[in-house]
């Protein structure tokens, strides 16, 4: 099935008949964004634009005439129905989350009136707001970085951290850092990889099964806690690198240093745009302090996302700029 | 003579053979009904416990299952997995009215399927596990009832099969 058949089965047959007339490559869809009585909008290739009800795709502001298709509260319904093919309570606590992910690594962002249960949010009911997120797998986007990744006379990964701001490309790239570190470069033999994936970002597992390229060494442990997810993998699958996603808790980090202590090799990513970033956290300043990464990788979004403005070493000195 | 004997003993073989019929039909629609019992508990753990989204849960429950109710549930699992936009309920309510030409069960016992169809997979795991269990005790009712009846039925059935055939022989003499 063709990747723009994929992504466009998520959405209702209203809205599905809409996006197969777009005049816009498919790969080039970032974000479809669904609003109740708004436009639909559609983010392609870093520039918002509002959808006709022809396919036709135009700046909404610098085309007040143009007539946009208007998104109806069923056609949220509905979308987020055949989102999860009828089985929303198996999305219990994504959703809790605001999010879910759906097969082929699309993330749903979800919003409306939030049930709450004290503090916490038991669910969203009714839902009248959707961002699908479209998932981009980049393969070979972390070629130019990789040879800063690992020491030349031990053959050993550097412990890593990737640290970006939001939408800039942190997750694609440590998928890519995962996929080959776990299929082998070169004459380098490959790892075993344990991958945490709490949100189901990086493999976008759905039913268990990775829909991302992540390696032919990877064992996954998908939708379950960073720190827990950890050691669990440490414990049962005994990797030897140990990947995450945004870690940032006290408990992620404490299971970081747990991972460490049992030799596995650390790839994690953290939200920051620069090193100093890094200074003011303070449960990561002190791995700063102490030497525990030995690379930091720093995003940006100057030409888009997936910049690289930098790496740096253990000691936070740039050895290779973007 | 011979050949009204024979005849007489062909028709009275025959209204036999409906009777049996009757009483076989009564005991295969017992049987399926146990049997969507059965696939129903598994239908309830693969949501319950596994967490299972409809699709993966009714293509599991098919596959240990065999029979007309393990092939509704694959195909309802497969139209599902395809993905074509129709909401749970219309495509459970489709895959019921194709299988429901090819079945023992009776009219009653559709209906209730169909709405049992009409709830699933709608809100959250509580609301499936009632949807369930109310089919569960609609299926436990029917089949209670069958139970009790089935004895009696059957000897009617077989019964009338062979006092239905001497009666018709009888006329016919």
């Amino acid at each position: 099935m063709e990747r723009k058949d994929r992504l466009f089965q998520i959405f209702s047959k209203n809205i599905r008949g809409v996006l197969e007339r777009m005049d816009a490559d498919a790969d080039g869809v970032e974000e479809i964004r669904m609003r109740i009585g708004a436009p639909l909008f559609v983010i392609y290739k870093g520039k918002e634009y509002a959808i006709g009800t022809d396919g036709m795709l135009f700046c909404y502001e610098k085309e007040r005439k143009t007539a946009p298709f208007t998104v109806r509260k069923e056609d949220i319904e509905e979308t987020l129905q055949c989102a999860v093919r009828s089985s929303l309570y198996a999305y219990a606590e994504e959703l809790k989350q605001g999010f879910i992910t759906v097969p082929g690594g699309h993330r749903i962002g979800i919003a409306g009136r939030a049930v709450a249960d004290g503090q916490t949010v038991r669910t969203i009911q009714p839902v009248t707001f959707l961002n699908v997120r479209v998932s981009h797998e980049r393969k070979g986007c972390a070629d130019r970085i990789l040879p800063f990744l690992y020491n030349n006379e031990t053959g050993e990964w550097f412990h890593t951290l990737i640290l970006s701001p939001p939408r800039c490309g942190k997750t694609t790239l440590l998928r890519d850092i995962v996929r080959q570190v776990s299929d082998g470069i070169g004459d380098r033999q490959g790892r075993n990889v344990g991958l945490v994936d709490e949100r189901s970002e990086i493999g976008a597992c759905f039913q268990g099964i990775p829909q991302n390229d992540i390696g032919i060494r990877t064992d996954v442990l998908d939708g379950c806690p960073k720190a827990v997810g950890m050691m669990m993998l440490i414990r049962s699958m005994a990797p030897e690198v140990v990947a995450v996603d945004e870690i940032g808790s006290r408990e992620d980090l404490e299971a970081v240093r747990c991972a460490l202590n049992c030799g596995c090799r650390i790839l994690a990513t953290v939200h920051g745009s620069s090193m100093e970033d890094i200074r003011k956290k303070p449960g990561i300043q002190a791995f700063l302090e102490e030497g525990v990464f030995e690379r930091y990788l720093v995003l940006g979004n100057g030409n888009g996302p997936g910049t690289l403005t930098g790496i740096f070493n253990g000691r936070g000195r740039r050895i290779a700029c973007g | 003579m011979w050949m009204k004997l024979l005849g007489s003993v062909l028709v009275v073989g025959s209204c036999t053979g409906m009777g049996l019929g009757e009483v076989k039909r009564l005991k295969d629609r017992r049987k399926l009904l146990e049997t969507i019992r059965r696939m129903m508990f598994h239908l309830k753990g693969e949501i319950l416990y596994a967490n299972a989204p409809l699709s993966c849960g009714l293509r599991r429950t098919g596959k240990r299952g065999s029979g007309w109710a393990a092939e509704l549930f694959a195909a309802a699992a497969e139209e599902l997995e395809r993905e074509n936009g129709d909401s749970f309920e219309i495509i459970w309510q489709r895959q019921v009215e194709r299988f429901s030409e090819n079945t023992v069960l009776t009219a009653s016992d559709l209906k209730s399927l169909l709405r049992f169809g009409m709830n699933l997979g709608y809100l959250d795991r509580d609301m499936q596990e009632k949807t369930i269990q109310l089919y569960l005790e609609d299926l436990e009712l029917a089949i209670g009832q069958l139970q009790k009846e089935e004895p009696d039925k059957s000897r009617l059935f077989f019964g009338m099969g062979i006092l239905g055939g001497l009666f018709l022989t009888v006329i016919l003499l």
